[in-house]
């Protein structure tokens, strides 16, 4: 199978020229069926058409005759029954791609990364999250979470500098946060209990888009991930997702530094595809590596970028989420040419240690290239909130209950077995043929081999053509015949001409 | 090329008769030129070697950092030639032996003493602080001992109990524990944990193994956590990374001190139950601890001079979760083995319980009323070390006396994994290396699991220790 998809390797992009063409006889073998496509007999007593089906032609390089080659691999690429096997064919090219990463350092990237991903963004947290029932240990559970900042600022013997860094710290935080959130939570929430949670694992994710394609590389701190997959958060077909506004940014991605790379592309969403566990819940991500918000305030006054601090947090929170869910997607079987049918939803947590910013994402669509695709994906984003105010005297001052309450619901969000099909309905591959090598010799057939498949020009011709020898020299009787010899005729073809030994 | 053509003399031809040559190559500031009859002797910076890093190469004018490359100035160099004979009248350089980039030279080796641009790099030295003439011997985590476990015996004073052979027991309520408490799903989950660990995490074909312990132990104690419902005491206790441990004692003449940032460690709430009961305590005193003459207690201890005697537990007073419970060891970064880990092991908790009791009883030398405890597990490559650690004393300086006591238990294999190779995916070697060292990262399938739940049994026993109690 691969070799065949290989063998019609597309140019997809419009603008390339090629200046190759396939062998006339190459694109006819892709074409030809194989024996069991044969009409029995039954079926063939149906009205069989004159004349072949009027398609573009396989060997030209018209507009046409190039769409229809592409729709022709993408038809067999969706007819191929594993999802492994689907990735592995669509991503066999080295393709320019631009390389894409979760936080953008230039000024307004986020409506770009909305552009790019098709992303809506509602300023306000699902129903079905800010409904999660709260558990009744709300107090301990932030007795707790008041002494692990205290153990982390206050208590913790961490002298060098690497420790003290505002990322590290961050991470350090998250993952004892995590880990202790997970721990106290987990038994009045069964997905947790089988949950896996993952530290660093890397993300990629890539796709064409109108002109080009994008490739996401990203690392999220943590990762949680459950066997069913989260309940979605708006219908496919409401308002929001058809309705809701996309900021449009025509130019090139040149202009916001970001850079194309060769690359072998790939689509990784944290765990290989034989992984038992393949549905994301949770990402946690800490966003001070790139982003200081002293920094920011610092500039606020200067140039009055004050809002770009958020605005970044949610592009990072954008790009993040799209990248797994679509590559979770992928995991499922569905591609940029067979799209979703239900919606995939994860959850994020942004944080710096003491601001925390949540976000949902539901992915409705793969298919970003077509430009009248009334679906959009949706990210219900809520802004950021302090955890605590400060520490003072070995206290916690203004500790905000509300955060950690959202922080619960986030976690606690359930998950559910999925109840429509797991994965896109199987796609049979029928290729309009021109002709089948198969089936009986009509006139119109035998044109059709002649033309595409000359080398079997002689074996398809009605009349058994008889070759004569021209200089026969037997080399017993040691002496050259002659040409006046008519008995000796030579019935087989050419040994000379390559012929096609292979299945159909 | 040098070499000029007598036929075609290149080069330009001055008012005065003189033809001035053109060299690629730059002349040396020592060379004269000269009128007439006269020779040239052109100095060239081959016949001098000096101290100077000056690079005399063809292409000259680069200059070594002798830091970077120490070892090109240490090897032998031989001056080829002097350059002589040069006719300047024909306006040639005549270089009767040009033989182009490669030639050879000796020079004297680069001498650091003499060097000027050598860096002034002193150690501090006796006009710190900090210095003090005794020099005290660090036992830090990358440390690896000569002897093992007999070293770190000696070094903490304590006896092995339960012995056998090779490897120890734990003591009896661990075990207990670990068979009346059963986690739900944990053969399935651990079997899982373990796949997963080995598979999953990257695309590169197999994961490294820094990940995989990391993330074998991080789903044992999620795992574990799981039971937190029935005993909620379990969240009483806390998981931290990164603590930073000091503790210094005197044994015999030497002083040891044990510094450093360790694994993962469990703190709790309260204080874990001693194992052993005082009748044991006192029996430890006729025990002699085994010698390792002719090597010296303190072999591979790091010894310093600049050093400050303060014990410190890793957090500040007044921390809620003030005791150690058990500290988790991977094979992280360094191989180690079994005998080094369980003396980092030991080691670690002895300096834990060390701090704490000094902390409470103050810094005399005394034999403690409560004995302090605490607990080790090391996980290497999923064979599961374990300790039980009980500081009965703090006079370790003289031999004699109540010993403290160690419970190990070595060589627990959780799993074995092994997994077929494809031999003939050998990855060609890139040529930039220097090495060509073929990795060998195809693997064909997952291969056998053989899973052992015993030592799952004795995991979940340290991990409860403290909470319930074996009768459950």
């Amino acid at each position: 199978m691969a070799a065949l998809i290989q063998n019609m390797r597309p140019y997809l992009v419009v603008g390339k020229s090629c200046s190759f063409t396939w062998p006339p006889n190459v694109l006819a073998r892709t074409c030809m069926t194989s024996p069991k496509a044969l009409p029995s007999a039954e079926t063939g007593q149906e009205k069989r058409p004159l004349y072949p089906p009027v398609v573009p032609s396989l060997t030209s390089n018209s507009e046409a005759a190039k769409k229809y080659k592409q729709e022709l691999i993408r038809q067999k690429i969706a007819s191929l029954p594993s999802p492994k096997d689907k990735i592995t064919a669509l991503l066999q090219q080295n393709r320019k791609a631009h390389m894409l990463y979760a936080l953008g350092r230039r000024y307004n990237v986020h409506a770009y990364q909305q552009w790019v991903t098709r992303t809506t963004v509602v300023k306000q947290l699902p129903e079905s999250v800010t409904d999660v029932p709260v558990d009744d240990r709300f107090e301990q559970v932030k007795s707790q979470v008041m002494d692990l900042i205290l153990q982390e600022r206050h208590y913790m013997k961490r002298n060098d500098n690497k420790w003290r860094e505002p990322y590290r710290f961050g991470v350090v935080f998250t993952k004892e946060l995590a880990r202790l959130l997970t721990t106290a939570v987990s038994d009045g929430v069964p997905h947790l209990a089988t949950a896996n949670i993952i530290h660093g694992a890397k993300v990629e994710y890539c796709w064409p888009h109108t002109e080009y394609w994008c490739q996401l590389l990203d690392q999220p701190d943590i990762q949680i991930l459950t066997h069913h997959p989260l309940p979605q958060y708006c219908p496919m077909d409401s308002a929001a997702s058809i309705n809701g506004e996309v900021p449009v940014y025509e130019w090139s991605p040149r202009h916001l530094a970001i850079f194309e790379r060769t690359r072998k592309r790939t689509i990784f969403p944290g765990f290989k595809i034989e992984s038992p566990i393949q549905c994301g819940h949770t990402q946690f991500r800490v966003i001070s590596k790139g982003m200081s918000r002293e920094k920011f305030h610092q500039d606020l006054r200067k140039d009055k970028t004050g809002d770009q601090l958020e605005l970044r947090i949610m592009g990072s929170a954008v790009m993040g989420l799209f990248g797994w869910t679509a590559a979770q997607a992928f995991y499922i079987g569905f591609t940029w040419y067979q799209d979703l049918h239900y919606p995939i939803t994860s959850q994020v947590v942004l944080t710096d240690g003491r601001f925390f910013t949540f976000g949902c994402y539901q992915l409705n669509t793969l298919s970003l290239q077509q430009e009248d695709n009334p679906r959009r994906n949706v990210l219900f984003f809520q802004e950021s909130q302090p955890l605590y105010d400060d520490i003072q005297d070995g206290q916690v001052v203004g500790f905000n209950d509300d955060v950690l309450r959202t922080l619960l619901q986030v976690l606690g969000n359930r998950t559910e077995p999925l109840q429509t099909e797991w994965g896109p309905e199987p796609v049979p591959f029928n290729p309009p043929t021109r002709f089948n090598y198969h089936l009986g010799d009509t006139q119109e057939n035998l044109f059709f081999k002649k033309m595409y498949a000359p080398h079997l020009r002689k074996d398809l011709s009605s009349e058994r053509v008889v070759r004569k020898l021209k200089n026969f020299k037997d080399n017993r009787l040691g002496k050259n015949i002659g040409s006046g010899v008519t008995d000796i005729y030579q019935l087989e073809s050419n040994p000379s001409v390559r012929k096609f030994k292979g299945e159909d | 090329m040098l070499t000029m053509n007598v036929s075609r003399p290149s080069g330009l031809l001055l008012k005065s008769g003189f033809r001035l040559a053109l060299c690629p190559r730059p002349v040396a500031t020592s060379a004269v030129m000269c009128k007439g009859e006269e020779r040239v002797v052109r100095k060239d910076i081959r016949d001098n070697p000096s101290n100077h890093p000056y690079r005399s190469d063809w292409q000259s004018g680069q200059y070594y950092d002798p830091r970077n490359f120490r070892s090109e100035f240490l090897k032998p160099k031989r001056i080829k030639y002097d350059y002589e004979d040069i006719e300047c009248r024909l306006g040639t350089w005549f270089d009767p032996e040009n033989i182009g980039w490669s030639t050879w030279q000796f020079k004297r080796p680069f001498d650091w003493n003499e060097s000027p641009l050598r860096d002034e790099q002193k150690e501090p030295g006796p006009e710190d602080k900090n210095w003090h003439d005794k020099p005290v011997h660090i036992f830090h985590p990358f440390t690896k001992v000569l002897e093992g476990e007999k070293q770190g015996l000696l070094l903490t004073k304590s006896k092995w109990m339960q012995k056998e052979g090779d490897n120890g027991t734990l003591p009896q309520h661990i075990t207990d524990l670990g068979n009346n408490i059963t986690i739900p799903d944990h053969e399935e989950r651990v079997r899982e944990a373990i796949l997963y660990a080995h598979e999953h995490d990257t695309q590169d074909p197999m994961v490294s193994r820094n990940q995989s312990a990391q993330y074998m132990l991080s789903q044992l104690l999620f795992m574990c956590s799981t039971v937190t419902g029935q005993y909620p005491e379990l969240l009483d206790r806390r998981v931290v990374d990164g603590m930073d441990v000091t503790a210094n004692w005197h044994r015999g003449e030497d002083l040891i001190q044990t510094k450093g940032k360790i694994g993962t460690m469990m703190l709790s709430k309260s204080p874990l139950p001693p194992f052993a009961s005082p009748d044991n305590i006192a029996e430890t005193a006729d025990h002699e601890l085994e010698s390792i003459f002719p090597v010296a207690r303190i072999i591979d201890l790091q010894p310093a001079n600049i050093y400050t005697t303060e014990d410190h537990t890793g957090f500040l007073d007044g921390y809620s979760f003030p005791h150690m419970h058990t500290l988790f060891l991977l094979n992280i970064d360094r191989a180690a083995r079994r005998r080094h880990m369980t003396v980092k092991m030991m080691m670690f908790a002895h300096a834990n319980c060390l701090a704490r009791a000094r902390k409470l009883y103050g810094d005399t030398e005394m034999d403690l009323p409560e004995p302090i405890t605490a607990q080790g597990v090391a996980m290497e490559d999923g064979v599961f070390h374990f300790l039980v650690y009980q500081l009965n004393t703090t006079k370790l300086r003289e031999d004699g006396g109540v010993k403290n006591m160690v419970w190990l238990d070595c060589d627990n294999r959780l799993y074995n994994y092994m997994y077929l190779m494809d031999h003939a995916a050998n990855v060609w070697p890139l040529k930039k290396r220097k090495r060509w060292v073929k990795h060998n990262k195809k693997r064909l399938e997952v291969g056998l699991l053989e899973y052992n739940p015993d030592v799952l049994k004795k995991f979940v026993g340290m991990y409860m220790n403290g909470v319930a109690s074996g009768n459950q």
